[in-house]
């Protein structure tokens, strides 16, 4: 980290300053009631103030509903406005509103006037937000230690109190409160339900715990943050979001798979990719598609939507992770869809639509520039053109085209509209939605991808509370058409090139001296994405301390592909050939369940020590199925499209079962709200393994100690809340092939009319999981209740790696599957900081940043150099390496590069590379929201400091290619003369030892360049319409969004684009720079 | 109510191990059934001749390998196979590493077969004895490629991976006494005839090893082996079936089921590429050389042949590369006309009479009978139009250099028989120190008459030693 841009601190430390600059104004409130109840009220000016409220018993009746407006109000004015004094008194100290009838002055002489040493039996009554009573919450007596039940009617009673005393009053699910004893009338003391208020619960998958009380740290991203983001793939919205993720772009084409990795790289040979689960329901991940595409891979993230995501949850470390056991290794993401609020019928509709275009491009030579090289490259060779160097012999040399624009300057044309209907009451509720999206592709708007997807959510709770339901159903169908391959490589083409169409239209091949591109447009292939998700979450609570309930989901994802490619979208020189046309059709369905019953069992010894105990069963069956139907040599273009003309069919079908059988439990423990442990355990087994290593054991430890609430810390100024946590555990990763140790046989190419069968592998019995074992300490602080910083260390070790074992060919066998004592270590620092900047009335600046540190390498591998790795990894290096050669520089004497003889035998070979990491330093995001009335602003960017991997092009410059060739312009010297000490290669048309050293010079440490960005990911603007304007046009709200993604990008890089850079494949379509705009309207 | 609920529920996983235990999917069958079976049993045999059909060491990828390495074949185009034209192999990847994979995946497969065979008692008789005998016949064939390559073997005969991972290499001489003593075995065991595909009924189809083809291999490795009375004993069994086999004209001999053929490989089942036999399909040149890896017929072999030989006409092809100016003349092995085509006419020949007339004039002649050797050789030089080699005009000496003369006209591109011919006559020096230079190889060294063993292999293998001279 020495090398630290300084710019981008200097950023960072400005926004520190302004951050802590600004201090809470006078308690202001902004109001605009219409009828709403005081208690409604009290809960707005809570959420405006942080202001606890109790109200009397009937006031809220008395003053009945209420109409008022009002504007940076200070709190005790409004609320003097509100409520006439003759009839209602109100008190404010410290954070407490107590608003009361008032006291007729007769009375006060009856009464006894209030005395703070007077003792005197507490009455009241504990009610929700609602006013309805909440039974069995417990009503604590700080002076005596004594606690107190409310009963079935939210009723209690605290005998012999006096006004100085305080009682906290708690109930599970809803916010702990601390009231003054100061008013002995039967009051309402109302309790918020926590997830609304100011301490939320963060969910750990199976199990919820109040943030504070959390033992580890799970980043959390919202709805708001993910819908701001105009993409069609939510994992794309995750990007620089959170510290320890990373999200990384295949490339630009829209359903390209997107990598995830958390906390780095864990596994050697087998999958690094999270575990997603969606209500409860893991997706299958796996890459679907079997045939060729533009794309690469699609991504098989289909659901849900980004707009029917309600939050998404990241878990990390071995406390939050451990109890999905073997699958936990690298890190959950847990995905929630939205949920229908009780209340009236709400109609949201939103619609958006913009434009893509890309975000950045090359700079390349123009027809002269690129003549003139090729001139010097023949010259350099001491040759003439010859008869197929078209470009300076058959095509016209004054013509020029910019292959770039012609390709990628175009735009791409999004349109997404959504709409979803919800509503119903406490018990029932309902909500059922739609999106249609469609997204066109860059260079051409025939190819697109077309999504549309449904939701129906229903969620129930019998009458007494104890029975709850909540079903979920999505389904989607995604049609995504695309070219066979990206046309990115073909900005390279001369760009003296013919015109691409002839003057009658047709495809321009110019005398078969010329590769049209747009050849390829016309081989058609489709992606048809079928996809459903449902989950049905059944509780019962058995007791008050013991909740049963069971989820049980069902997944299905069908990919359908279609490839045909048809004569006459190649060159007319293989015309003859009918064998070249072809139509694919490959299916592949993944069909999954999962059914989780569950116990939760609460209880509190006393006041100290209280207990959570879950325990549980996942059972998981996965089942995958596919197929592939190639049918070749049709006779014409005319019968392509219809596969059983082909002269020659193929057929191959496959079939996976995956099951998965697990009992978890969890523990967790809380001293006085202040000290906490938190234990889980799983036992898992899988179908992946043989019997006798079925079963495998994980868990974590974890502790977390609220400091702030110690005595020593207590009377710290600034300091609202503290926290050290710190955790241990072992998950597992059995994200590998199933049946691997399986003995079978396999159908091969037979004789004589029948098939055959081959020998699958060697089959080893002996393997297991691979085994990470991950620790983290860290620190979470707040201070004026604003600040909020955390800080994390993470540790983790993958021992047991699974890998091939390489065994002599003489056993016939190339490699058996082993566990083998190599380790891979990852660790660094993630820091997170939220600052709420500004809380005024009308104007309120929120802020965060995350900056991720990770370090990653291959701590050990017993005899790697005879291994299946020995050319993919090195011990004591990143993951992330390349073997590369080492370049020494350009020889003065020829102009050719030089590269080390590393093993010093005179030549250079593969022996000669070595490891270089080409990847991350280290990552962040920071995001700003600033909302002023109806106005608001967010701006996010991600800051990425890498290293990357460029090369100008494949072809040595100056070598005529038919399908490349151009150069990007640069502003360093070229060797042209024997003595010219430069570090760029000659042109050359035809030298075999220059083209041999320019393939070496592209996996040379030449090509490792900085790839550093900073990106303004995402901006978005939104305008509220006025309630006063929404009113009158009969809507309940409606506003106004401009939403962009990828607008600006700030890089020292010299290729197309940074994110989507890879090594050998320089030239794929880089991201979109998106500019949407829409509204969004609720009736 | 409450309480059983919760027992119901806390114990209702119990007995879920069984839950895991998943069958093997459709497309794969379990290997302890394989030889319960048949037709899983017969498969299992039917994929190796299946794999050396189209895979790493098919007929013509034998073939130009070694004509590449020796004197037969000259590279046209392509960086890949310069190491081995140049006589100057890597232990990297490559061919070297192509043609041990591969040998001994296809030994690893006939062990599965012969001891999956002989463990099974559920298998019909003939089936079984059928099944077996062509597995020793294909371990055998296959030792005899790679000692023949390799020089001294491993020499895998079970099917225990632990054992055959550590084993080190067997004396030339003791490999040989094993693929004897497999082919004798494997000759009692098969029958006179062709069979079909059921393993059991006769088939005028000449695509699976029946008892002549082992004893074809046998005299073979007779040969080799000097034991030349046993060699011509072997090639005299065939040569007197006259009813089964004959000399038949040169447009006819590579012809599938020609009377001349004691074992041809059949394409594999399914043949999507619509490939007859490996040889028509890669060494028939129809567009430049560049644009396909291929190999075309060296100068020195091409000015082998006496004048008037039919074999140059018949068995040899041209193409003219215009491409480039001046044009060249490529010519090319033309045994098999066919490159692909959906009416199979050719099989890859393996073993074929005319070569059982060879072994037994060669071996005729160590033995000093001249005439007798000279008849068989005249045999052959008749068919291809020569005029008959008179017995006063050579001693035994110059005979045996006929015969090697002849083999190299009559022989050439089947699987190798040129560079082991140089080889094992110990004429491989003299010759390859013009070649090799020739080539562009540089010195010719003795010790490049093996072939290294890949370096993977003795990294991986803990008693393996590699070849001297690299």
């Amino acid at each position: 980290m020495k090398n630290t841009n300084p710019k981008y601190m200097k950023f960072i430390v400005i926004f520190f300053f302004l951050m802590i600059s600004n201090q809470i104004k006078a308690q202001l409130v902004d109001l605009d009631l219409h009828g709403q109840s005081l208690h409604d009220v009290s809960q707005i000016l809570h959420a405006q103030t942080g202001f606890n409220f109790t109200i009397q018993s009937g006031v809220t009746n008395a003053r009945g509903p209420i109409h008022y407006k009002c504007s940076r109000m200070p709190l005790q004015k409004a609320l003097k406005e509100m409520l006439s004094e003759d009839t209602y008194s109100f008190n404010i100290k410290d954070n407490y509103v107590q608003i009361k009838f008032k006291v007729p002055m007769g009375k006060a002489v009856v009464e006894p006037v209030l005395d703070s040493m007077a003792v005197y039996d507490l009455r009241g009554t504990v009610v929700d937000a609602e006013e309805r009573p909440l039974a069995g919450a417990t009503i604590f007596l700080e002076s005596s230690d004594k606690a107190f039940t409310s009963n079935n009617d939210g009723r209690f009673l605290v005998p012999k109190v006096t006004g100085k005393d305080t009682i906290t009053i708690s109930y599970l699910g809803y916010e702990t409160r601390k009231f003054a004893c100061s008013e002995r009338d039967l009051i309402r003391y109302t309790l918020y339900l926590t997830e609304q208020q100011l301490a939320p619960v963060v969910s750990k998958g199976y199990y919820n715990v109040p943030v504070d009380a959390n033992t580890g740290r799970i980043s959390a991203i919202g709805a708001r943050d993910i819908q701001r983001q105009p993409v069609s793939d939510p994992l794309m919205a995750l990007a620089g979001r959170s510290a320890g993720l990373s999200i990384n772009q295949e490339s630009g084409i829209s359903g390209t798979a997107i990598i995830v990795s958390i906390e780095g790289i864990n596994s050697l040979a087998n999958g690094n990719a999270p575990l997603y689960i969606v209500d409860g329901v893991p997706l299958a991940m796996s890459i679907l598609n079997q045939l060729e595409n533009a794309a690469g891979h699609l991504s098989s993230m289909q659901l849900p939507q980004p707009e029917s995501i309600e939050s998404v949850e990241i878990l990390k470390d071995a406390d939050a992770s451990a109890i999905y056991g073997s699958r936990g290794a690298n890190g959950v993401v847990l995905i929630r869809t939205k949920r229908p609020k009780p209340g009236k019928t709400a109609l949201n509709v939103s619609v958006y639509s913009g434009q893509g275009k890309i975000t950045r491009g090359l700079k390349l030579m123009n027809t002269q520039q690129y003549l003139a090289m090729r001139h010097e490259a023949l010259q350099n060779d001491n040759q003439q053109p010859g008869s197929s160097d078209y470009d300076l012999t058959k095509w016209d040399t004054t013509r020029y085209t910019d292959w770039q624009q012609q390709f990628l300057g175009g735009h791409s044309n999004i349109i997404n509209a959504s709409g979803s209907m919800s509503g119903g009451n406490e018990q029932t509720r309902f909500s059922l939605g739609g999106i249609y999206r469609r997204e066109s592709a860059l260079f051409s708007h025939d190819f697109a991808s077309t999504t549309l997807s449904t939701d129906l959510v229903v969620m129930h709770t019998s009458e007494n509370k104890k029975i709850n339901v909540d079903i979920g159903l999505h389904y989607m169908n995604n049609d995504n058409q695309l070219p066979i391959s990206d046309i990115t490589s073909k900005i390279l083409l001369a760009p003296n090139a013919p015109p691409l169409f002839t003057n009658t239209g047709e495809l321009n091949w110019e005398d078969t001296t010329f590769q049209n591109p747009l050849g390829e447009h016309r081989q058609r292939y489709q992606a048809l994405f079928n996809h459903f998700l449902g989950s049905c979450k059944l509780s019962y609570e058995l007791l008050p301390q013991l909740k049963l309930s069971a989820n049980v989901g069902y997944n299905y994802i069908q990919l359908n592909e279609d490839l045909v490619i048809p004569l006459n979208s190649m060159s007319p020189v293989l015309s003859t050939f009918s064998s070249l046309r072809s139509h694919s059709q490959g299916v592949n369905a993944i069909q999954s369940w999962i059914a989780e019953p569950q116990a939760n069992y609460s209880l509190k010894l006393n006041d100290a020590h209280s207990f959570d105990v879950l325990t549980g069963m996942t059972l998981q069956q996965s089942k995958q199925h596919q197929s592939l139907m190639t049918g070749k040599d049709f006779q014409s273009d005319a019968l392509v499209e219809n596969i059983s003309m082909a002269g020659v069919k193929d057929f191959t079908t496959d079939e996976n079962l995956y099951r998965y059988y697990g009992i978890y439990a969890r523990l967790g423990y809380n001293f006085k709200n202040q000290f906490y442990l938190n234990f889980t355990g799983r036992s898992d087994g899988s179908s992946r393994f043989s019997k006798q290593r079925r079963t495998e054991y994980f868990g974590s430890a974890a502790a977390a100690w609220i400091f702030s609430k110690a005595p020593l810390f207590q009377n710290v100024p600034f300091l609202t809340f503290g926290k050290v946590h710190a955790n241990i555990g072992r998950t597992g990763n059995d994200q590998f092939s199933d049946y691997q140790f399986y003995d079978t046989y396999t159908v091969s190419t037979g004789y004589g009319g029948i098939l055959g069968l081959e020998r699958t592998q060697l089959t080893n019995y002996l393997y297991k999981w691979e085994i990470l074992i991950k620790s983290s300490v860290g620190l979470e602080l707040c201070f004026n209740k604003r600040y909020t910083i955390a800080a994390i260390y993470f540790w983790n070790h993958t021992r047991n790696q699974l890998v091939k074992y390489n065994l002599p060919a003489v056993t016939g066998y190339k490699f058996t599957t082993e566990n083998l004592p190599a380790v891979v270590q990852n660790h660094g620092l993630e820091l997170e900081w939220n600052i709420k900047q500004i809380q005024s009335t009308d104007f309120q600046w929120d802020h965060f940043f995350n900056l991720t540190i990770p370090y990653n390498k291959l701590e050990s591998y017993p005899n790697i150099s005879s291994s299946f790795y020995s050319s993919i990894y090195e011990v004591g290096q990143p993951l992330d390496s390349r073997f590369m050669y080492q370049f020494k520089g350009i020889n003065p004497k020829n102009g050719i590069p030089d590269f080390k003889d590393l093993n010093g035998d005179n030549k250079i070979d593969v022996q000669d590379r070595s490891a270089r990491y080409i990847g991350p330093q280290f990552y962040a995001g920071w995001g700003n929201t600033v909302t002023y009335k109806r106005l608001s602003l967010s701006v996010f960017f991600q800051l990425v400091k890498q290293t990357g991997y460029y090369v100008a092009s494949m072809d040595v410059p100056g070598r005529f290619e038919p399908s490349g060739g151009n150069q990007p312009l640069s502003d360093e010297p070229r060797w042209r003369n024997p003595g010219d000490d430069v570090r760029v290669q000659r042109y050359t048309a035809d030298n075999q030892e220059a083209e041999h050293a320019n393939v070496l010079l592209t996996q040379s440490d030449y090509s490792i360049v900085d790839a550093s960005y900073i990106r303004l990911k995402n901006v978005s603007i939104s305008w509220e319409l006025p309630q006063s304007l929404s009113t009158r046009v009969k809507i309940k709200s409606a506003s106004l969004f401009l939403n962009s993604q990828n607008l600006a990008t700030w890089t020292h890089f010299k290729g197309m684009d940074p994110e989507t850079q890879r090594y050998l494949f320089n030239y794929r379509q880089p991201p979109q720079r998106v500019i949407v705009v829409g509204c969004r309207i609720s009736l | 109510m409450r309480c059983l609920i919760l027992i119901l529920w806390l114990f209702g996983g119990v007995g879920c191990g069984q839950f895991l235990d998943v069958v093997a999917p459709g497309s794969k069958i379990e290997a302890s059934k394989i030889y319960e079976d048949n037709i899983t049993a017969m498969m299992a045999l039917y994929s190796i001749y299946g794999s050396m059909f189209n895979q790493g060491a098919s007929p013509a990828k034998l073939a130009r390998y070694t004509g590449l390495c020796g004197d037969e074949l000259k590279l046209t185009w392509g960086p890949d196979d310069e190491g081995l034209y140049w006589n100057n192999i890597s232990t990297g990847n490559g061919y070297g590493t192509d043609l041990w994979n591969t040998g001994y995946l296809y030994i690893r497969d006939a062990n599965d077969v012969y001891w999956g065979c002989a463990g099974s008692e559920r298998l019909d008789p003939v089936i079984k004895k059928q099944l077996m005998a062509e597995a020793l016949f294909i371990r055998a064939y296959w030792f005899f490629y790679l000692t023949n390559l390799y020089g001294d073997i491993p020499l895998p005969i079970t099917t225990d991976v632990q054992t055959n991972a550590l084993l080190s290499r067997t004396l030339q001489r003791d490999v040989y006494q094993q693929i004897a003593s497999d082919l004798l075995t494997a000759q009692e065991n098969l029958g006179d005839n062709y069979i079909g595909s059921d393993s059991k009924t006769i088939s005028s189809e000449r695509g699976r090893p029946n008892k002549a083809a082992a004893t074809a291999l046998l005299a073979r490795v007779y040969l080799y082996m000097g034991r030349y009375e046993e060699a011509a004993q072997q090639a005299s069994a065939i040569i007197s079936m006259n009813e089964m086999y004959a000399l038949v004209p040169l447009e006819q001999v590579f012809l599938k089921n020609s009377k001349e053929a004691i074992w041809q490989l059949m394409p594999g089942t399914p043949n999507i590429m619509q490939i007859n036999t490996t040889e028509g399909n890669e060494f028939i040149i129809n567009i430049p050389p560049k644009y396909k890896t291929q190999q075309a017929l060296s100068n020195s072999f091409m000015n082998a042949f006496e004048q008037n030989d039919q074999r140059k006409k018949s068995w040899i092809g041209s193409f003219v590369d215009r491409s480039i100016s001046p044009a060249v003349t490529y010519y090319f092995p033309y045994k098999y006309k066919v490159r692909l085509g959906e009416d199979l006419k050719e099989y890859s020949m393996i073993f074929r009479l005319s070569e059982m007339y060879l072994i037994r004039a060669e071996c005729r002649a160590q033995l000093e009978d001249l005439s007798g050797a000279l008849a068989d050789l005249n045999t052959i030089r008749r068919r291809a139009g020569l005029p008959a080699k008179l017995n006063n005009s050579l001693d035994k000496y110059r005979l045996l250099n006929a015969i090697l003369q002849e083999r190299q006209v009559e022989l050439f591109t089947e699987q190798g028989h040129r560079w082991f011919d140089l080889k094992r006559t110990g004429t491989v020096d003299a010759v390859m120190a013009i070649e090799t230079p020739a080539k562009g190889g540089g010195m010719w060294n003795a010790t490049k008459r093996l072939w290294p063993i890949p370096k993977e292999e003795i990294i991986q293998a803990p008693n393996l030693y590699q070849n001297p001279g690299y």
